[in-house]
C-alpha cells in the first residue's frame, strides 16, 4: 500500500478543529465592544494552533532536554569536583542514571539535572577559583543549544524578530545525540 | 542533611538543599517561613518588600472566580459614596483592554469636582488581578503620575485604594486617556503591543517627542514632589543597582516552576558587576510604545501609562529597556528603531541633547543584562507561577508569554559572552 500510515491518535486533527472553530464561529460572535474577550479569542485560538504543531514533538523535547542537561554536567564534571566535590557526585549519580524513558519521566530527569546544575553555579558564583569561571563559561555556552530548542519551540508565535535565525524544531530536537555523555571526554 | 555522603558544610550540598527546600508546593502555598526567607536573602525597596510579601501572604487564599463589571461597578458605587461628598451618578461601565497584569474598567462619572464644579469625567479604574504579573504598588503608581503631571502627558489621577479595601484588590482611579496606542495601519498588534510599526510621517513626528519626554523624566525634581513610597538610593554607591538585582533575584525565587542554570550565571554575573549610580532620576520603568496613547490626526503624545515599575534610581535602566530588539522594529534600511520611532544610533544623542545627562556604555550595557533577566524572572518565573494559580484575568495572555524569554535570554547570552 503507498500514502501515508494509519494513526491511532487524533488528538492534532482535534486541535485543529478547535482552531478552525475559534477562527470561523467563536472570534467573530465575541461582542466587539469587550475588547479583553476578543483579545483573549485570538490569543486561544493561537496557542490552540501552536499545540497541534507541537504536540508530536513533546517526547522528542522532553529528551533533548534531559540529553542536554545531562551533556552540560558531564561538561562540568571536572571543575565540579573542584568547587564542591558533594555536587559533582550528586551530579555523576544523575548522569549515570538513564532510566527514564517515558515522556515525564524525561522530563523530570532534566529538571533534576537543572536543578543540580543550579546549585553549581550558585556555588561557583561565590568562588573566584578559575575553575568556578570555567563552570560558569561552559554552562552559558551549552545553553545556545537549550535556547534554539525553545526558540525554535515558540516560533509560531511570532515573538522573535529575525525568525530566519531560529533553527528548524526537528533540526535543533535532531542534535539531542550529538550530546550523549558517551560521546564526551569525561 | 547529606549528599552522597558530603556533610552540609560543603557550600554546594547546602546550595542545594536550600533549592530543594523550595519546593513546587511551597511556592503553590507558601507559609510565612518562607516569606521570611525570601525578605532576608533579597532585601530590597520597603514598598517592594512589603508588595512582594503581601503577594505570598495573599498567595495561601482561595482563588477567586473572576470578577465581574458589576462587582466591580458595586465596588466603585461604595468607594465613591464614601469619598465624595455631593451627589453623583456612574454610568457606561465597561471593559478595557491593553496590558497583561491591571484589570480596567472605564466609567463616566458625573460629579462636584473641587477643581471644576460640577462636571462628567471619563474615569477609568485600574485594579490589581488576585495575582499579576508584576506585584508592584498602587500608591507608588498614585504618586509618581501625580508627580509627573505637567511635566509630561499623564492622566489626570483621582483617587487610590492601596489596600483594596473598596475593591476587591488594590486598586487606583484616574483621567481615561484620549488616543490610540497603534496607528490605525496596524489591524492587529502584537499582544501587550510591542514592536507594532509606526510609518514614516507618524515616526518622525513622535519620535522628537518620545526623546524628549524621557528626558524630562529624568529630570523631574524627585526631592521637591511627594514620592514618599519611593526608596532614594545613595549617590555614588551599588545600591541602587543591588536593590532591583535582589527584587528581581527574589521574584524568580519565589515564582519560578523551573530551574534556569544560565540565568544563575546571569545572576551571579550582575552581583559581581553592580555599578556605582552617579546621579538619581525618576524612571518610568516600562517606557516603549505601547504604554503611550496618541493622537495620530495632530501626530501628539497625549498619555504615557503604566508606570507601575517607576522607581528612583539608574537612568540606564530605563535606557537599557527603551532600547531592547524586542520593543522596536527594524525601518527599509535595516536599522533598529527604538520603540519603532527613533534609530538607535541617534537616540542616544538625541536623549543626550535633550535632557543633558551623559549615556555611559558600561552601564548601559550592566542594565541591558539585568532587564533580561528580570524580564525572564516576570515573564517565565511570575507568569507561569499565576498561570498555575490560576489568579489572573489575563492568565492566557501569561501563558503565551512564554515565547519570548528565550530570545531575550539568548540576547543576555550573548551580552555576558566571555566576560566572567
Amino acid at each position: 500500500m503507498s500514502g501515508p500510515a494509519p494513526v491511532l491518535d487524533h488528538t492534532v486533527p482535534a486541535l485543529r478543529a478547535a482552531v478552525t472553530a475559534m477562527n470561523e464561529i467563536v472570534i467573530p460572535a465575541v461582542d466587539p465592544e469587550h475588547p479583553l474577550a476578543r483579545e483573549q479569542a485570538t490569543i486561544v485560538s493561537g496557542l490552540l494552533a501552536m499545540l497541534a504543531e507541537r504536540v508530536p514533538h513533546l517526547h522528542a523535547r522532553a529528551a533533548f532536554e534531559a540529553e542536554h542537561f545531562r551533556g552540560v554536567a558531564v561538561a562540568v564534571a571536572d571543575d565540579a569536583a573542584e568547587v564542591s566535590p558533594s555536587l559533582a557526585g550528586e551530579l555523576a549519580a544523575l548522569v549515570d542514571d538513564r532510566s527514564a524513558v517515558t515522556t515525564s519521566a524525561l522530563e523530570e530527569s532534566a529538571a533534576r539535572l537543572a536543578q543540580a546544575l543550579t546549585a553549581l553555579v550558585r556555588t561557583a558564583g561565590r568562588s573566584d577559583t578559575p575553575a568556578a569561571r570555567r563552570i560558569e563559561a561552559t554552562v552559558l555556552d551549552r545553553s545556545g543549544a537549550l535556547l534554539d530548542a525553545r526558540r525554535a519551540w515558540f516560533l509560531p508565535q511570532g515573538w522573535e524578530t529575525d525568525a530566519a535565525a531560529v533553527p528548524a524544531l526537528e533540526s535543533v530536537l535532531s542534535t539531542v545525540h550529538a550530546s550523549r555523555p558517551e560521546e564526551e571526554t569525561r | 542533611m547529606t549528599l552522597t555522603g558530603h556533610p552540609v558544610t560543603d557550600v554546594g550540598a547546602a546550595e542545594l538543599a536550600l533549592l530543594r527546600g523550595v519546593d513546587e508546593a511551597r511556592r503553590m502555598r507558601p507559609d510565612d517561613g518562607f516569606a521570611a526567607e525570601m525578605r532576608a536573602r533579597f532585601p530590597t525597596e520597603r514598598e517592594y518588600d512589603d508588595m512582594l510579601s503581601r503577594k505570598l501572604a495573599h498567595r495561601r487564599s482561595e482563588r477567586r472566580g473572576p470578577v465581574g463589571l458589576d462587582d466591580l461597578a458595586t465596588a466603585l458605587d461604595r468607594f465613591l459614596r464614601h469619598t465624595l461628598d455631593g451627589d453623583f451618578t456612574v454610568s457606561g461601565q465597561r471593559w478595557l483592554a491593553g496590558g497583561a497584569s491591571k484589570l480596567q474598567m472605564a466609567f463616566r462619572l458625573t460629579w462636584d469636582d473641587p477643581e471644576q464644579g460640577r462636571t462628567t469625567s471619563d474615569l477609568v479604574v485600574r485594579m490589581e488581578p488576585q495575582e499579576g504579573l508584576n506585584a508592584t504598588s498602587r500608591r507608588r503608581e498614585f504618586q509618581l503620575l501625580r508627580a509627573l503631571a505637567g511635566v509630561v502627558p499623564v492622566p489626570r489621577v483621582y483617587w487610590v485604594d492601596q489596600t483594596g479595601e473598596w475593591f476587591p484588590e488594590p486598586a487606583l482611579v484616574y483621567a481615561f486617556a484620549e488616543g490610540v496606542t497603534k496607528p490605525r495601519t496596524v489591524e492587529r498588534g502584537r499582544a501587550t503591543g510591542v514592536g507594532n510599526p509606526f510609518y514614516p510621517e507618524l515616526r518622525r513626528a513622535l519620535a522628537p517627542q518620545f526623546v524628549e519626554h524621557l528626558a524630562r523624566i529624568h529630570t523631574v525634581d524627585h526631592i521637591t514632589a511627594d514620592l514618599s513610597a519611593f526608596d532614594v538610593p545613595e549617590v555614588g554607591t551599588t545600591q541602587s543597582a543591588l536593590w532591583q538585582l535582589n527584587r528581581a533575584r527574589r521574584v524568580w525565587e519565589e515564582d519560578r516552576a523551573e530551574d534556569l542554570p544560565v540565568l544563575e550565571v546571569a545572576a551571579s554575573w550582575l552581583e559581581r558587576n553592580l555599578p556605582v549610580v552617579d546621579r538619581v532620576s525618576l524612571l518610568h520603568g516600562d517606557y516603549r510604545a505601547g504604554n503611550f496613547m496618541f493622537d495620530e490626526d495632530e501626530r501628539r503624545i497625549t498619555a504615557w501609562l503604566d508606570v507601575e515599575r517607576g522607581y528612583l534610581g539608574d537612568r540606564h535602566r530605563d535606557l537599557a529597556w527603551i532600547t531592547m530588539p524586542h520593543f522596536g522594529n527594524h525601518d527599509d534600511e535595516g536599522r533598529l528603531l527604538v520603540s519603532g520611532l527613533v534609530p538607535l544610533d541617534e537616540f542616544y544623542p538625541a536623549y543626550e541633547a535633550a535632557s543633558g545627562l551623559t549615556v555611559d556604555p558600561d552601564r548601559l550595557r550592566y542594565y541591558q543584562i539585568f532587564n533580561a533577566y528580570q524580564l525572564v524572572a516576570s515573564s517565565l518565573g511570575t507568569a507561569q507561577r499565576v498561570v498555575r494559580l490560576g489568579r489572573s484575568h489575563q492568565d492566557v495572555l501569561l501563558a503565551w508569554l512564554e515565547g519570548v524569554v528565550y530570545s531575550i535570554l539568548a540576547e543576555l547570552r550573548t551580552s555576558i559572552g566571555g566576560d566572567l
